[in-house]
C-alpha cells in the first residue's frame, strides 16, 4: 500500500489528537544507557497508556551488551516501574506494549551489526505492520552520531531524502544534546549527518522545547492581544532568564569538563528560552515558519567582541561549602574533575537583540550549579512610568511592573505592579497577581519527552531544533570562549554554594543601574 | 494529581453548623460576602503559619442540578476530585420537587489541598419544591463574570420547563448524561431538540458522548492504517453491545446508539428503515450509504454486567483515579499477567449502557476485514483486534480508565464551543432511535 496515496480518514474528525500516528518502529542506539531506561522507554509506555500508540508500534533497542528479548523486556519493566509517571506498569497494556520490544546486540561500528538490523526490521515490518517506518534514537555519546548514521546508510537504512515522499516508508534520526562541541564541530558532525539523512528527517532533541511552560510562552505572547503591544523597547527595560540549579555535577564531571555552562545550558536551552521571547509572531504555526523567526533573533545578536567579554560576561565556579546545612565538595574535588580545573559552572551575560524591536534592550542571562534555588524563570521588566503624579512617593522609589514565566518549578506567570496601601495616606505598594499552572489546571503535565517524541513520529520538527539555529548559537558561543580562553585563571572566580554566584555577576548589572531579581 | 483528593481540607466546619455537614449555613444574601470573609480568614491563619496566601484563581463555574443533599455531596466528592480544569466555583442546587415547603438555604465552604496548590469553594443551595421556581433568581447572580459557566444536571432534566431553560440561558454548556434517564430515545431526542433551539448560545453535551471517546479513538485509529483505510468505504455490518443490568430491569441504549450516530454521521450513512426489527435484548436496522449499499446495524444489551451511576459512587475519586484495578495483581517478578484474566474485581462495575463490544465487518474485492474493540472481564480494559487479508497487525489491549472512560466530567469542562462531532451524532442516534424529526443525517 502506497501511503501516499491514502485517503483521510473521516473518523478523525473531532477527536482529541487530530494527526494519527502511522505505525513505525523505534530504534535506540544506547538501550542499556540512563537515557533510555529513565526518559525513553518510560515516555513510550506512558504514550501507549494514554494516547494510545498504535498497536503496531514497536521498539528495537541496540546495545552492545549480550542481552535476549526477555532481559530487555523485563529491563524495560523494571525501569518503567521506577520512573514513569504512570508507575506501576498495567499489567494488561504492558502486555501487549511488551510483544513490540526487541533487542539487538551490536557494536555500534560493527557493519555486520546493521546488516542483521536490516533483517530484524524487515521481520518486524512484516509481522506488526510497520510499514517501513523507523525513527532512530540516539541515545549514545555524541562521538558515535556520525558512526551510526554511516552505517545507517551504508545498510540501505537511512534512505535520505529531500522532499516529502515517505511513500515506502520514512526513516528519520534523533539525535540528543550536545550537538558539536563548538561551532567547527557541530557544522561536522551535521556534514556527517547530511550524507546519510537530509535536514528534514534530522530532529535534534532539547528537550526544554517538549515543557509544556516553555511551548505557554508562544501561547501568553500570540495567544494573547495584550501582551504583544507592549513587547518592545518602548515599554520593556530588560528582560532577565535564569536557569539555576542547586544540584553540583553529580558524577558527571568528565561531561561537564568538557562542556561546562556556557555549552551545558546557555547554547542550547537558554538560547530557546531567548528566542521564544524575543521572535517576532510567526505566519503561522509550521515547523519552518516557527523556526525561521527563532533564527531570525539569534542573527540578531551580534557575537561579542573581545574587548566586551570582560564587561558583558561572567564566569564562576562553585567552590566548598554548605547547602542546606549539608557540606558540599568544591567542583575541583568533584569525580573526574581537574583539580585545577578552569571549566565554568555559572555564567552571566548581557547580550542584545539588535533589530527594530528589542534594540537597546539588554537581555541578561545567567546559568550556574549550586545556586540558591532550583529554578528556571523569564522575567519581562517593563519601564517605570515617566513622571510620578502621587506626592510624597518619587518615581524612582516605584518598583518596575514584572511579567515573570516561571518555566520550573510552580510553573505559572506573575505580575507585579503597583497598588495603594488602603488607608488616608497615599502609599504605594508592590504586588504580585500569580496563575499558577497547578492551581488553575491540575493536570498533571506530560513529560517532555513524551511530546518530542510523538512529535517525532507524527513528523512535527516544530519542538526540534534546526541546523541553523545551532549553528547561530554555536556562533555566539565560540566567540566568547575564544575570549575566555585567552584570560587568566584567576578570571573564573570561585562563589559559596547556595548564592546567587559570584559578585561579579552582580556588578555585571549594577552597572547598568540595574539589579537581578531576587527569586 | 489523583492525590489532591486525599489531601483536600475544608477551611470551615462551623461547630453547631447544621444542614450540609461540614459547610456553614449563610444567608441567601450573603453568599459573597461570606465567602470573601472565609478567604480571608483563611489567608489569615496560612500567613500566621508562615505560609504564602492564596490567591483566588479563576477558571470556570459548575453548578450542578440534583436532588437531595446526599446527592450534593456526593457531587462535591467529584467535583473536588477533578483533576484536569478545576472549577474555582461549583454552585450545587440540590432541589428536590418531593419536598414540600417554600424554604431555601445556602452553604458555603472553601478548600485547598494541604500542599496549597489547588483550591476552590463551594455553595450549596437546598429547595423545596414551592421554591425551585425561584432559583434562576439566587443562582445566576452567583456564576463568576466572564468565566464560561458549565451546567451539569444530574438525572432527567425537566425538558422545556422555565427553571431549565434559565439557567440553560445563562450557561455556556449544558451537561447532561443520557444513561442516566429512564427512556434512552425520549432523552436522546428531547437533547437534540435543546441542541438546535440553543445552537449559537449554549452548547450541549452528553456524559456518555465522553465516557466513549477511547472507543471511537480506537475504531479511528485502525483506519490510520493505510491498508485498513479502504474497508472504511466497505463496512456491510456493525455490531455494538452495551451493559445492562439484570433481564427484567429497563436497559439504557443511547451510548450504543451514540456511538452508531457518530459512525453514521461521519460515513454518510442514512436509516433505510423508520423502525428497527428485533426484538428482546437486540434490534436490527438497516442504514444506507451514499452510493445506495447497505450497511447492517445490531444494537444489543448484554445482561448481567455490574452497573453503577458514577458519581453516586462512594470509591474515593472514581472520576480521576487511575490506578488499574489490576495493580495488585503483579507476580513477583512483575511479568505480565493475562489480560483476560479478571483481576481484582471484587469491585469491577461500568457505568449504566457502557460499551462493551463494537464489532466492524467490510468487505473488499470479496475479501473480508473485521474490526472490533470488546470489553474484558475485567471490565477496566478492552482488547483489539484487526483482520485484513495479507496484513499483520497485533491486537493491543487498552487500559480504559487512562483513556478517559472514568473521567467524563473533566473531559466535558475542557470543551467551550459546539462539539460539531458530537452535534451530528445526537441527530443521527436520534434519528435511528425514532426520537428525532426526519431529516438526512448529514
Amino acid at each position: 500500500m502506497d501511503i501516499a496515496t491514502v485517503q483521510p480518514n473521516p473518523l478523525r474528525a473531532g477527536m482529541r489528537h487530530a494527526r494519527s500516528v502511522q505505525p513505525c518502529v523505534m530504534v535506540i542506539f544506547g538501550a542499556t544507557g540512563d537515557l533510555t531506561h529513565r526518559k525513553l522507554l518510560p515516555a513510550l509506555y506512558n504514550l501507549a497508556l494514554e494516547q494510545p500508540l498504535p498497536p503496531q508500534f514497536s521498539v528495537v533497542g541496540v546495545a552492545r551488551r549480550p542481552f535476549s528479548n526477555d532481559d530487555f523486556r523485563q529491563q524495560a519493566l523494571d525501569s518503567i516501574n521506577q520512573f514513569s509517571r504512570r508507575r506501576p506498569v498495567n499489567q494488561a497494556v504492558w502486555e501487549t506494549f511488551s510483544k513490540g520490544l526487541y533487542y539487538h546486540q551490536s557494536q555500534f561500528d560493527d557493519p555486520e551489526g546493521y546488516e542483521s538490523l536490516v533483517e530484524l526490521l524487515k521481520q518486524i515490518d512484516e509481522e506488526r505492520g510497520t510499514l517501513g517506518n523507523h525513527i532512530f534514537y540516539l541515545a549514545t555519546p555524541p562521538s558515535f552520531y556520525p558512526i551510526i548514521a554511516d552505517h545507517l546508510s551504508a545498510a540501505g537504512l537511512a534512505r535520505r531524502r529531500r522532499a516529502e515522499d515517505d511513500s515506502k516508508g520514512y526513516a528519520r534520526i534523533i539525535v540528543e544534546k550536545p550537538f558539536g562541541h563548538d561551532l567547527q564541530s557541530a557544522l561536522a558532525l551535521n556534514k556527517e549527518l547530511n550524507k546519510a539523512f537530509s535536514e528534514r528527517q534530522i530532529y535534534r532533541i532539547d528537550h526544554y522545547l517538549g515543557k509544556e511552560t516553555v511551548q505557554n510562552i508562544m501561547v501568553l505572547r500570540f495567544g494573547n492581544g495584550i501582551f504583544e503591544p507592549i513587547w518592545n523597547r518602548r515599554y520593556v527595560d530588560n528582560v532577565q532568564i535564569t536557569v539555576a540549579e542547586t544540584l553540583g555535577v553529580e558524577g558527571r564531571g568528565d561531561y561537564y569538563e568538557e562542556a561546562g555552562a556556557m555549552r551545558d545550558m546557555v547554547q542550547n536551552h537558554m538560547m530557546q528560552l531567548l528566542t521564544l521571547v524575543g521572535m517576532e509572531p510567526p505566519v503561522n504555526f509550521d515547523a519552518d515558519a516557527v523556526r525561521d523567526e527563532k533564527v531570525k533573533v539569534l542573527r540578531a545578536i551580534p557575537p561579542l567582541m573581545e574587548n566586551e567579554i570582560a564587561a558583558d560576561t561572567v564566569r564562576g565556579q562553585y567552590g566548598l561549602g554548605m547547602i542546606g546545612g549539608q557540606p558540599v565538595k568544591g567542583y575541583c574535588e568533584e569525580k573526574n574533575v581537574a583539580p585545577a580545573s578552569k571549566t565554568e559552572t555559572f555564567v552571566a551575560l548581557k547580550l542584545f537583540i539588535e533589530n527594530w524591536r528589542w534594540a537597546g534592550v539588554p537581555f541578561y542571562l545567567r546559568t550556574g550549579k549550586r545556586l540558591a534555588k532550583r529554578t528556571t524563570e523569564i522575567a519581562i521588566q517593563f519601564k517605570r512610568p515617566p513622571y510620578m503624579l502621587f506626592r510624597g512617593t518619587g518615581a524612582d522609589q516605584l518598583q518596575p511592573n514584572v511579567l515573570s514565566l516561571r518555566i520550573q518549578p510552580n510553573e505559572g506567570i506573575s505580575l507585579f505592579f503597583e497598588a495603594k496601601v488602603p488607608g488616608q495616606e497615599m502609599h504605594l505598594r508592590g504586588v504580585n497577581m500569580d496563575f499558577l499552572y497547578g492551581s488553575s489546571f491540575g493536570v498533571e503535565p506530560p513529560e517532555a519527552y513524551e511530546r518530542l517524541l510523538l512529535e517525532c513520529m507524527l513528523g512535527d520538527s516544530t519542538l526540534f531544533t534546526r541546523i541553523d539555529e545551532t549553528e547561530y548559537s554555536w556562533t555566539l558561543v565560540d566567540s566568547i570562549e575564544r575570549a575566555w580562553a585567552k584570560l587568566p585563571a584567576s578570571a573564573i572566580p570561585q562563589y559559596e554554594p547556595g548564592t546567587w554566584g559570584p559578585k561579579e555577576a552582580d556588578a555585571l548589572i549594577e552597572r547598568d543601574g540595574r539589579t537581578w531579581r531576587r527569586l | 494529581m489523583s492525590e489532591t483528593q486525599e489531601t483536600q481540607q475544608t477551611h470551615q466546619a462551623e461547630a453547631g453548623a447544621s444542614g450540609v455537614r461540614g459547610m456553614r449555613p449563610v444567608a441567601l444574601d450573603a453568599v459573597e460576602s461570606e465567602l470573601d470573609n472565609m478567604w480571608r480568614d483563611a489567608n489569615a491563619r496560612i500567613a500566621a503559619a508562615g505560609g504564602h496566601a492564596i490567591a483566588r484563581n479563576s477558571v470556570l463555574t459548575l453548578v450542578a442540578f440534583t436532588h437531595g443533599e446526599d446527592d450534593a455531596r456526593h457531587l462535591l466528592r467529584r467535583i473536588h476530585a477533578l483533576s484536569t480544569q478545576h472549577p474555582s466555583r461549583a454552585i450545587i442546587v440540590a432541589a428536590d420537587p418531593h419536598d414540600r415547603g417554600h424554604d431555601m438555604r445556602a452553604y458555603i465552604s472553601t478548600y485547598t489541598s494541604t500542599d496549597l496548590a489547588s483550591y476552590g469553594e463551594d455553595i450549596v443551595v437546598v429547595a423545596q419544591s414551592e421554591a425551585i421556581r425561584h432559583l434562576p433568581g439566587l443562582v445566576l447572580p452567583l456564576i463568576v463574570s466572564g468565566l464560561p459557566a458549565f451546567l451539569w444536571w444530574t438525572g432527567e432534566p425537566p425538558w422545556g420547563s422555565e427553571l431549565l431553560e434559565a439557567l440553560v440561558d445563562g450557561s455556556d454548556r449544558l451537561i447532561v448524561d443520557t444513561t442516566e434517564m429512564a427512556h434512552a430515545a425520549q432523552s436522546v431526542g428531547a437533547l437534540d431538540d435543546l441542541m438546535r433551539r440553543k445552537a449559537g448560545r449554549c452548547a450541549v453535551s452528553d456524559i456518555s458522548w465522553t465516557a466513549q471517546t477511547p472507543w471511537r479513538e480506537v475504531i479511528a485509529q485502525f483506519f490510520d492504517a493505510p491498508a485498513a483505510r479502504p474497508y472504511l468505504d466497505t463496512i456491510e455490518r456493525v455490531t455494538i453491545e452495551y451493559a445492562a443490568g439484570e433481564e427484567d430491569a429497563p436497559t439504557n441504549s443511547s451510548q450504543a446508539y451514540l456511538f452508531a450516530g457518530w459512525l453514521a454521521s461521519r460515513l454518510g450513512w442514512r436509516a433505510a428503515t423508520s423502525q428497527p426489527s428485533g426484538v428482546g435484548a437486540s434490534r436490527e436496522h438497516a442504514l444506507r450509504d451514499g452510493g445506495g449499499r447497505t450497511i447492517n446495524l445490531e444494537i444489543s444489551a448484554r445482561y448481567g454486567v455490574p452497573q453503577r451511576i458514577w458519581w453516586q459512587s462512594d470509591e474515593a475519586g472514581s472520576e480521576v483515579d487511575d490506578t488499574p484495578p489490576d495493580n495488585g495483581a503483579s507476580s513477583q517478578n512483575g511479568r505480565a499477567q493475562s489480560s483476560a484474566q479478571p483481576a481484582a474485581t471484587a469491585a469491577a462495575w461500568v457505568r449504566p449502557g457502557a460499551l462493551m463490544l463494537v464489532h466492524l465487518t467490510a468487505r473488499l474485492n470479496g475479501a473480508r476485514a473485521t474490526f472490533a474493540l470488546a470489553r474484558e472481564q475485567d471490565l477496566a480494559h478492552a482488547t483489539t483486534l484487526c483482520q485484513i487479508p495479507h496484513t499483520a497487525t497485533p491486537s493491543q489491549t487498552i487500559h480504559l480508565q487512562s483513556l478517559g472512560e472514568r473521567s467524563p466530567l473533566a473531559a466535558q469542562l475542557q470543551e467551550l464551543g459546539h462539539d460539531s462531532v458530537f452535534e451530528e451524532a445526537l441527530d443521527a442516534a436520534a434519528q435511528l432511535m425514532g426520537a428525532g424529526p426526519r431529516r438526512g443525517v448529514r
